[in-house]
């Protein structure tokens, strides 16, 4: 009763507007770093509009409120990490990814490195026994990424104490001693080089799965089967995006996109390490991060995650 | 008006010492930028008009937040202050729901009430609530029986008392809890909009650092100073216009 | 004569919170009062005075027995009668000024606002605190209080005043001008009064008839009718021969001292 009343109320409103073009309006969450880069180029450049879309961004910073909102309905589509991405459909949360986002490069540099003072004398997990390594939370992607580089790199996991400490004060905890090492993200880490106190140690994501999928936007799936040509739309235009960063990769515009968004001085975006910018997912990726989240207890043995249905057939996939 | 001068000289010897350690490199930080580099971009901001609007939805989300919840919290606590049979039901509930953090209750909360003002609005309420119960309570328990028995020989009803006898009596108590609540729910707003951004100046001291531009999140924790600070002396100022007996009689 | 209020043997226990013994404090004192008189009750400290007091002003419910006005039950403060408490302190209103305090039984009662301002004047002028209207209560010397007390008392209209030792807290000068102020406010507005006290002089000195209370669990022992003629003055009477033969009789009993051998005057 209520929702027709909103329907109808809503339709009234829409009327007049609608008459000139069929517009339909999409809140976004989208978190104000690189990894919206694809999106804010569609939206900068008008992608979204021409296919009839106005786009309400939410930003959110360092948080991870994007998906309770999508499950609450409150925005119909959110960027979010895998890791969380896979959680929440662990527990029940009907998402689907519906355009790919970001993934981690194959070679260094990448958008995130382990770093440490360089008369540290650490070099791998082996030599961070007994000592901290920063993350920016418990259970989620870095650090999943962090422990996996530590075994791989010789560590035992139980000597090394991870902590959390947010990005944009990891340097800070390295140069203060209140960490040893840390797992920093750009732009924070090519920053923090620059000062020549830290150097990276170790790139965990080239290091454990090249090309590792980070960064996915993501719909309810009622949502979806309720406006089907609504995230056609949306996904084009997303996609359309993707070709424009990465077509103008580091020339002025990119830029300035880049730093208008993030707030980001010009220089730094400029010098930091990027993603990739992909517009399909590898299923066998997906499953290699799935095997990792289950190797450090984020899935249990008992936890099924239907891979294919993860993504909506928006996401071009590889086998 | 000594201890204020004092006062005064200290936090002028801390801001320059702040500027010494930022231009000479005594702190090394990309995140520690001189208190003249933050005093320029307020400077800036406040012309263009930025910051206020900034401020302005902060201090809105707050103040309807405050309003809700110091309301709900001095209705509660009247009528648990008066009724004790009530208190027994009541009383382990609130005890244990009082020291819930607000970050915590902020993700379950958003499924409920969404990412916008609602959530904030409420956390705010929340958080302000239980200093008011508590003060309130406190306030009703402390009034002198023999001024309710005064009363009742006076021939005044139940309602009367509590409206003309337990409020005024209990007021000062109020108040205390109000100058309690008022910084939690300028913290609060604070927290809420760093956790579930957008928009207020929680959001821009979190998307300033993420941004690398420390001067822009000096300059946001700058202005909360001073509003927490002026909001400080409105209180003071209402207060004394509320109840001004107590302040005198405690100086008497 | 027809007992205008009566106090039909009323008990009163506690049961003792830790060990669960019941304290009895009152056990079926009974009284009369007569309209107009001045009654005083008198006591040593601890006898259960005010617990006394407070049954009979419908503040407190008896354990058993029951307190009449005009023949009627009472349950509640009754209209009409108003107690005085010895705390003065406490039972002004501090956020009240002295005039505010003494419209507050006329405000609780819903009177016209120029009404309450002219009865403000009138009960201030009274009790002698003309000038001080908005002053607030601690600002005033503890007399002075009182008297606002008295004046708040006064305005809520009252047939019959209890006053559970009104007079103990403050100095002794203040006291004999209250107490004058307290029998000039009786016989003018034809009160009745029943004062709870343990100051034996006071008692004859202000009272027609004193009864007394005994030692827990307290019962009124004795009532005399002393006659002293009115009006009384704070000197001369308390220099006649049979407000000093009271005196003396009234003490000994309550210190217990019937059998003790005392040189007569």
């Amino acid at each position: 009763m209520l929702t027709r009343a909103l329907a109808i109320l809503l339709l009234c409103v829409c009327l007049p507007a609608g008459a000139l073009a069929q517009t339909t309006k999409l809140r976004v969450s989208t978190n104000q770093n690189i990894d919206a880069a694809a999106f804010e180029a569609a939206k900068a450049n008008g992608y979204f509009a021409e296919e009839g879309l106005e786009i309400d961004t939410t930003p959110v910073v360092g948080g991870a409120v994007g998906l309770p909102a999508v499950a609450a309905g409150q925005v119909q589509i959110a960027a979010s990490n895998l890791i969380t991405i896979v959680l929440g459909v662990k527990n029940g949360l009907p998402f689907k990814i519906i355009a790919a986002g970001d993934a981690s490069s194959s070679a260094p540099p990448d958008l995130a490195g382990v770093a440490a003072k360089p008369e540290s004398g650490i070099k791998s997990g082996k030599e961070l026994e007994g000592k901290r390594l920063a993350v920016n939370t418990r259970n989620n992607i870095i650090w999943m990424f962090a422990r996996a580089w530590v075994e791989a790199t010789g560590g035992d996991l139980r000597k090394v104490s991870f902590i959390e400490v947010p990005f944009p004060q990891m340097v800070d905890a390295i140069r203060q001693g209140r960490a040893d090492a840390a797992f920093i993200v750009e732009p924070f880490l090519s920053v923090g080089l620059k000062s020549k106190e830290i150097e990276v140690i170790g790139w965990p994501y080239a290091t454990v799965l090249k090309n590792a999928p980070i960064s996915q936007w993501v719909a309810s799936k009622t949502y979806i089967d309720q406006n089907p040509q609504v995230i056609d739309k949306f996904v084009r235009a997303y996609n359309r995006g993707t070709d424009w960063i990465n077509e103008n990769n580091r020339n002025e515009k990119w830029v300035s996109l880049i730093s208008g968004y993030t707030r980001i001085a010009p220089d730094i975006v400029r010098t930091a390490a990027t993603p990739l910018f992909v517009k399909s997912m590898d299923v066998g990726q997906i499953e290699k991060s799935i095997e990792l989240m289950r190797k450090h207890g984020l899935l249990q043995a008992g936890d099924r995650i239907d891979v294919p249905g993860l993504l909506y057939r928006t996401v071009a996939s590889q086998k | 008006m000594k201890k204020r001068t004092a006062g005064i000289v200290l936090l002028i010897l801390l801001l320059l010492l702040w500027e010494a350690s930022a231009r000479f490199g005594w702190v090394k930080s990309e995140n520690w930028p001189t208190l003249v580099a933050v005093l320029e971009v307020t400077y800036r901001q406040l012309l263009s008009g930025e910051l206020s609007l900034v401020l302005a939805a902060s201090m809105a989300r707050m103040i309807v937040g405050f309003v809700i919840g110091s309301l709900c919290g001095i209705l509660l606590g009247l009528l648990l202050g008066t009724l004790r049979t009530l208190d027994g039901f009541l009383t382990p509930l609130v005890e244990a729901v009082r020291p819930i953090p607000v970050p915590a209750i902020i993700p379950p909360l958003i499924l409920f009430l969404g990412i916008d003002d609602a959530l904030k609005i409420f956390v705010v309420a929340f958080s302000v609530f239980f200093p008011m119960l508590v003060s309130t309570v406190g306030g009703v328990r402390n009034v002198d029986e023999t001024l309710i028995r005064t009363a009742r020989t006076l021939q005044t009803t139940q309602g009367s008392i509590l409206r003309f006898v337990i409020l005024p009596a209990a007021l000062p108590s109020i108040m205390s809890g109000f100058r309690i609540s008022l910084p939690l729910a300028l913290i609060t707003t604070v927290v809420a909009e760093m956790i579930a951004g957008s928009s207020g100046i929680g959001y821009v001291i979190v998307r300033a650092q993420y941004a690398m531009q420390p001067q822009e999140m000096y300059s946001a924790v700058l202005c909360l100073m001073v509003i927490g600070y002026l909001l400080n002396l409105l209180f003071l100022l209402f207060e004394r216009r509320l109840i001004p007996w107590y302040h005198l009689s405690e100086n008497a | 004569m027809r007992a205008f209020l009566r106090v039909d043997q009323i008990s009163k226990s506690y049961i003792d919170g830790a060990g669960g013994a019941e304290a009895k404090i009152l056990n079926s004192a009974s009284l009369e009062i007569r309209e107009s008189e001045f009654l005083a009750v008198i006591g040593p400290s601890g006898c259960g005075k005010s617990t006394f007091l407070q049954i009979i002003a419908g503040l407190m419910p008896p354990t058993s027995g029951r307190v009449l006005l005009c023949d009627k039950p009472i349950s509640g403060p009754p209209a009409h009668m108003v107690y005085l408490f010895q705390q003065y302190n406490k039972s002004l209103f501090p956020w009240r000024t002295v005039r505010d305090n003494v419209a507050f039984p006329m405000q609780m009662r819903g009177a016209a606002a120029a009404d309450i301002e002219q009865a403000c004047r009138d009960y201030i002028r009274m009790v002698g605190l003309a000038g001080h209207e908005n002053r607030y209560p601690w600002q005033l010397s503890g007399g002075m209080q009182q008297r606002v007390a008295i004046a708040r008392a006064l305005a809520a209209e009252p047939r019959i005043l209890l006053l559970d030792e009104p007079l103990s807290a403050v100095d002794a000068l203040t006291r004999m001008e209250l107490q004058s102020l307290i029998l000039e406010i009786w016989e003018r507005q034809k009160l009745t009064i029943l004062l709870v006290t343990h100051d034996v002089d006071e008692a004859v000195f202000m009272a027609d008839r004193v009864a007394t209370l005994t030692v827990s669990p307290a019962r009124i022992d004795s009532i005399i009718e002393t006659g002293i003629p009115r009006p009384r003055d704070p000197i001369t009477t308390r220099e006649r021969p049979d407000f000093l033969t009271f005196r003396r009789d009234l003490l000994n009993t309550l210190l217990n001292r019937q059998h003790a051998q005392i040189p007569s005057t």
